[in-house]
């Protein structure tokens, strides 16, 4: 697994990028992204006439006196958007196992999206589920919480059965959200649990890393073992390989319908993939746009 | 190449076919290997096998298949050979059959003897000529030998030297040129015969009588009254002139240089010398008289009954001639392929003792050719036929529990399987790693 110093070039790659939130946000804190309130910040949108309830602060006091008419001045606030990572650190992501290439992906892949959220002055917390227990990193906006994001997920070593369920349904709604996973686990209950907090309001992106040697497995005959499971097992040959590149086709794009039928963003990003690549591909505003449509 | 066990080719092809057989056939179960994805695998019962054979397999298989042919190779026990004739010949020569002037027997022998062919020289013993000498060696080269010859001896010989032919020729015939007198007869030549299981080729030289020639003796060193020089004077003479003989030289004086290398030319040379308290041997410690003395064998034995004083003792050699309590009173010694005879007989000089028969039948044993006393009468027909004998030529398989040594190529054959079993586990290892 890559340290924490390996990430150099890949921040360097992901300089001056955005990660622009895909609705208007709730939140108190002033920063980049379009709020849902209407305040006091100077960029004016329109006026309104005044109701019985309106905050009289709000008047235009000018133009009831030159006009005698009640308005309200009304402005666009801007926002900060709260950012979870949330990781994998299930068995099945240390894969292969010479390389580890999906766990370190979702690593890259990580500090580069808490990188680009870092520098919009969004707060970045990072949350990985590991065998035993879940290591969380609160959101903060502070200098160095992307160097203890990167020390977190190398002091991780990816085994057992995690589940990211338990952690996403402790998190607040109104924060974005970003699962790291292969989702062969609980994908049902974790695709259940996401919808209730995009109901309840979060900006869910779901990030599938799947391996190489997955999409295509080696040719030969092997006889394949769960990691996870380990009385799973069958035998991977020649007359059933074309059976399973097409059942894992299937599930995956059934998996990307799932979630992007519950509202959440779906993401697949290859183990072998360039990760600043992936980072622009999950940030871009194009992106984000056909998310929100 | 020729191989003396070929079974073991046969025996070493069909264990390398049952390795064929299992490397294509033999079903392994594939490694297990952890892939996240495996619920995507349709669920069929495990019976993965790999029965397609991959590079390191071919590798191993042929690994497996060498060694094993290796060492069937080994076994079958292979000979390099050149081109095989279909007989070899083993040619026996006598050598009193043939000398310079009478070459038939040389004649003969080239007539029978051809390139990788064997040529044995015997009288009393045997020699192998090497191929590329032997032109050489019956043109004359050698001198005919006076010692008489053995058949005995030359079949032993020629039976030991055709495993020679073993690498070049199928079958062995044993060429046997000779006189066939009946004193190269013995006792153990029946025996030896009879151990040969093929035919011989006998070729009898007709005329061939250097080797019993008359004997021809010339007395040097002796006085008018000698005694010897009487009773040779009374033996028969041999006509040298139209004769053949062999010449015996009796010396009573001093033996000189001359003397010496007349003998080694295949002469007897008697030194019997007049005065035998001069002659040099030692002297017996107490001089005293004999009454008899005997020399010879079968018909040609003398015993001279009178009363000897003996002062000397004859020198060290084969005795040929005693006196009656069996103390050596004659000696012979081999010297080049003649002999020296030292005879401590006093004759005396007063008497008529030197006119007597037996006296003469004495001398006359004494001073024979180095061979002894030929007997010139031939063996008759049926010993030649028995000696020659029925049936096929012996094939030179049939010479192999007996003679065969082991090849060389057999052991480096091992070796280079001892090699090769030291690569395979490498390979399997590398195989099992990949």
């Amino acid at each position: 697994m890559p340290a924490a110093g390996s990430y150099g070039s890949l921040l360097d790659a992901l300089r001056g990028v955005t990660w622009p939130a895909r609705r208007t946000i709730r939140g108190p804190a002033a920063g980049t992204h379009r709020s849902r309130q209407r305040g006091i910040s100077p960029e004016f949108t329109e006026y309104r006439p005044y109701r019985q309830g309106d905050d009289p602060r709000r008047l235009d006091w000018k133009l009831l006196a030159r006009t005698d008419r009640a308005f309200l001045r009304i402005t666009n606030d801007r926002a900060t958007l709260g950012t979870i990572l949330m990781l994998d650190a299930s068995a099945s992501m240390a894969f292969p196992i010479a390389t580890q290439g999906k766990w370190t992906q979702a690593c890259r892949v990580a500090i580069g999206l808490a990188a680009v959220a870092h520098s919009s002055g969004d707060p970045v917390g990072v949350l990985v589920a590991g065998d035993k227990d879940v290591a969380q990193l609160p959101p903060r906006t502070r200098r160095g919480v992307i160097g203890e994001a990167a020390r977190m997920f190398e002091s991780t070593t990816p085994a057992g059965n995690a589940s990211l369920v338990p952690g996403l349904a402790l998190l607040r709604p109104t924060q974005r959200i970003v699962l790291l996973s292969d989702f062969l686990a609980d994908d049902d209950a974790l695709l259940r649990t996401a919808r209730e907090r995009i109901t309840a309001g979060a900006d869910v992106l779901a990030i599938h890393i799947v391996a190489r040697e997955e999409l295509e497995p080696a040719r030969g005959s092997i006889i394949a073992q769960d990691p996870e499971q380990q009385e799973l097992k069958r035998s991977l040959v020649d007359d059933t390989r074309e059976g399973y590149r097409e059942a894992f086709a299937t599930w995956r794009a059934e998996l990307a319908r799932g979630w992007r039928a519950a509202g959440a963003a779906y993401f697949e990003v290859p183990a072998d993939e360039a990760t600043d690549h992936a980072v622009r591909r999950i940030a871009s505003p194009s992106a984000a746009q056909a998310r929100g449509a | 190449m020729t191989f003396l066990a070929p079974w073991a080719l046969w025996a070493a092809g069909a264990v390398s076919a049952v390795v064929i057989a299992l490397h294509i056939l033999a079903s392994k179960n594939p490694k297990v290997t952890a892939l996240p994805t495996t619920r995507f695998i349709p669920d069929v019962p495990l019976r993965a096998t790999a029965r397609a054979l991959r590079l390191s397999d071919v590798l191993l298989m042929v690994l497996r298949v060498a060694v094993v042919m290796l060492v069937g190779v080994a076994f079958a026990r292979p000979e390099l050979t050149r081109a095989r004739r279909a007989v070899g010949r083993v040619v026996m020569v006598d050598r009193g059959s043939y000398d310079r002037e009478n070459s038939r027997a040389g004649d003969s022998a080239r007539s029978y003897l051809s390139s990788g062919d064997v040529l044995i020289e015997f009288d009393s013993a045997a020699h192998t000529v090497a191929v590329d000498k032997a032109s050489t060696a019956l043109s004359g080269g050698r001198s005919s030998s006076a010692l008489r010859g053995s058949l005995s001896v030359a079949l032993a010989a020629g039976m030991r030297a055709a495993s020679q032919l073993r690498g070049d020729a199928d079958s062995v015939e044993l060429v046997l040129i000779s006189p066939f007198a009946n004193e190269e007869w013995d006792a153990a030549t029946r025996a030896i015969r009879a151990a040969w299981p093929g035919r011989l080729r006998l070729v009898r030289i007709a005329g061939m009588d250097s080797g019993f020639a008359p004997v021809s003796i010339d007395v040097r060193g002796a006085t008018l009254d000698d005694p010897v020089r009487a009773t040779v004077g009374l033996l028969a003479r041999a006509d040298t002139l139209t004769t053949k003989v062999r010449f015996v030289r009796l010396d009573r004086g001093a033996p000189n240089a001359a003397d010496t290398s007349w003998a080694k030319l295949g002469a007897a040379y008697v030194r019997w010398p007049a005065s035998l308290d001069s002659s040099g041997w030692r002297a017996r410690a107490r001089t005293d008289t004999i009454g008899a003395v005997f020399a010879g064998e079968g018909a040609g034995s003398a015993t001279v009954v009178a009363t000897f004083a003996r002062r000397v003792d004859a020198p060290a050699g084969r005795v040929i001639a005693r006196w009656a309590d069996g103390s050596a009173a004659a000696t012979q010694r081999a010297l080049g392929d003649g002999c020296v005879r030292d005879v401590a007989i006093p004759l005396p000089r007063a008497g008529d003792l030197a006119l007597r028969e037996s006296t003469r039948r004495l001398v006359t044993a004494l001073t024979a050719p180095c061979g002894g006393i030929a007997n010139a009468a031939l063996a008759p027909d049926s010993a030649l036929v028995s000696l020659r004998g029925a049936g096929p030529l012996v094939a030179t398989r049939a010479l192999d529990a007996r003679t065969a040594s082991p090849s060389r190529l057999a052991t480096w054959l091992l070796v280079a399987a001892l090699a090769l079993l030291l690569i395979e586990p490498l390979l399997r290892r590398q195989r099992v790693a990949a």
